[in-house]
């Protein structure tokens, strides 16, 4: 019978060999769906999207239409993210200010959101309205986790600060925010991952001078599936890589604290 | 630190009921008493967490005090070292306070907790840690809410001697709240007994080097020092 610690690798292992195998079956299913479609108009097959993908990345306009996607997510998560912080710590530290964004928020979050991009087309030119779509809809995800993690906060601890006269600057750097973040994280992430789905949604119908939005119409007017699907692989992975960078930032210095709390 | 006719109630329960005290700077008074007497409440209107119905304190409330909680109050993404010199004037050199904690951690035996996290310690450690994290701070008032609670007995004696020299070498005023006897008759200038709220004092001896006139000023008022 194995020990401990070689059950645990064996369970790691197993768990590596699962995530491997788990995308080629399902690029084994894909394949096979694309043939028994047999038209790529349809469902492209992996083949002609890695093709479509190779001629996408090493066209010379490619850098300037991820980079203005990313940038106008990076805006507008960066305009959600101070929004929802400086409502949020003062919703969670007074009720009356809770109560007084109580309707706006539950609206901004009920509102469709194919109503807020067309809304945001009539007020806004097309390379605005994108960023004012992903912040609105992002928003009250970002609020919600803000409420939560300054609430999250331990008095007793904040009590400590104040008896041994702690300064502001020290008092946020040190105990606020590592109070705050394990409960933002969460949030935060599936703000991102809305963010940049949203975005996309508003390019597509704002039709910016440039972003991965636009050229997603302009494969679809081509009629052009398999650039479909090959944009929709360079998104997979900007959303992936923003996720990863949002993880290593938050994660930084509190994996040994996060994994203590839970022992 | 003056308690000039304090009132200080708990919905029915009345906890100061025309209280008055007088604490000297630069020495360490031991407040005695059961639990639930008031002693923490008096801590905390001295650290000014808490206010008095009524009656007039003239204290440190408005200068940062060095305050041992009940709790440890440890910050628990930093490690021991890190919780103890969080206190500390950062005025000074990152490492030159690093060193002072470790110090102080060798002090209160634990030294070889240093790196370890606050939920990696057991209760008496984390207690340790946060007294290591009192001794740590600049101010010149110290505040104890029972000190070595949750420390074996033999540990405790050798603290009390070294939290004692400590406090005494920094010449800080000390308030200590307790209901054991020994660590009372061990670090004490002046040991105050209240008697079950409404508080009352019901023995002020300010004598304690003699330890047997201390016992026998304490079971006057029917308290007793336990056997060393």
């Amino acid at each position: 019978m194995p020990d401990g610690g070689a059950a645990s690798r064996e369970a790691v292992r197993r768990r590596r060999i699962r995530r491997v195998v788990s995308p080629l079956l399902g690029l084994s299913a894909w394949h096979i769906a694309s043939v028994v479609v047999g038209r790529s108009i349809i469902l492209p097959s992996p083949r002609e999207t890695l093709v479509e993908l190779s001629y996408i990345v090493l066209s010379p306009t490619f850098g300037s239409v991820v980079g203005a996607t990313v940038v106008r997510v990076l805006a507008s998560f960066a305009i959600s993210l101070l929004a929802s912080l400086a409502i949020g710590i003062a919703a969670g530290l007074w009720p009356a200010v809770e109560d007084t964004f109580h309707a706006p928020i539950t609206i901004t979050r009920s509102v469709p959101t194919m109503g807020i991009i067309l809304l945001s087309l009539i007020w806004l030119d097309s390379e605005g309205a994108p960023l004012l779509v992903a912040a609105l809809v992002s928003f009250p995800i970002m609020y919600a986790s803000v409420v939560t993690a300054i609430r999250a906060i331990d008095p007793l601890l904040s009590e400590m600060n104040t008896v041994f006269g702690i300064g502001l600057f020290r008092r946020v750097r040190e105990f606020y925010v590592p109070s705050m973040v394990p409960h933002l994280r969460a949030g935060v992430a599936a703000a991102l991952g809305l963010t940049v789905k949203v975005m996309i949604a508003a390019e597509v119908l704002s039709q910016p001078n440039e972003g991965i939005g636009t050229m997603f119409q302009i494969e679809r007017a081509r009629l052009n599936t398999p650039g479909v699907f090959a944009w929709c692989l360079v998104v997979i992975v900007i959303a992936g890589t923003l996720d990863l960078v949002l993880t290593r930032l938050s994660g930084r210095g509190s994996a040994r604290y996060i994994s203590a709390r839970a022992a | 630190m003056t308690f000039a006719r304090l009132t200080k109630r708990f919905g029915p329960k009345v906890v100061f009921d025309d209280f008055s005290l007088v604490v000297e700077p630069g020495g360490c008074t031991v407040i005695l008493g059961p639990s639930g007497c008031g002693k923490t409440t008096l801590l905390r209107i001295a650290a000014g967490l808490s206010q008095p119905d009524s009656g007039e304190t003239r204290t440190f409330a408005r200068r940062p005090v060095a305050f041992l909680f009940q709790e440890p109050r440890l910050l628990p993404w930093k490690n021991v070292a890190a919780n103890v010199s969080y206190v500390m004037d950062h005025r000074e050199p990152a490492d030159k306070r690093d060193t002072k904690a470790r110090d102080l951690l060798d002090r209160v035996e634990l030294s070889d907790a240093a790196d370890l996290l606050p939920a990696e310690l057991s209760g008496g450690m984390a207690r340790r840690a946060a007294l290591a994290r009192a001794l740590a701070s600049p101010a010149d008032t110290l505040l104890l809410d029972e000190p070595f609670v949750s420390i074996d007995t033999d540990l405790k004696r050798r603290l009390a001697v070294v939290v004692a020299a400590e406090f005494r070498d920094r010449s800080q005023t000390v308030l200590c709240a307790t209901h054991d006897l020994e660590v009372a008759a061990t670090i004490a200038d002046r040991i105050v007994v209240f008697s079950p709220a409404p508080v009352g004092i019901i023995a002020d001896i300010t004598d304690t080097g003699d330890r047997a006139a201390v016992q026998q000023r304490l079971e006057a008022v029917a308290v007793g020092l336990p056997d060393p």
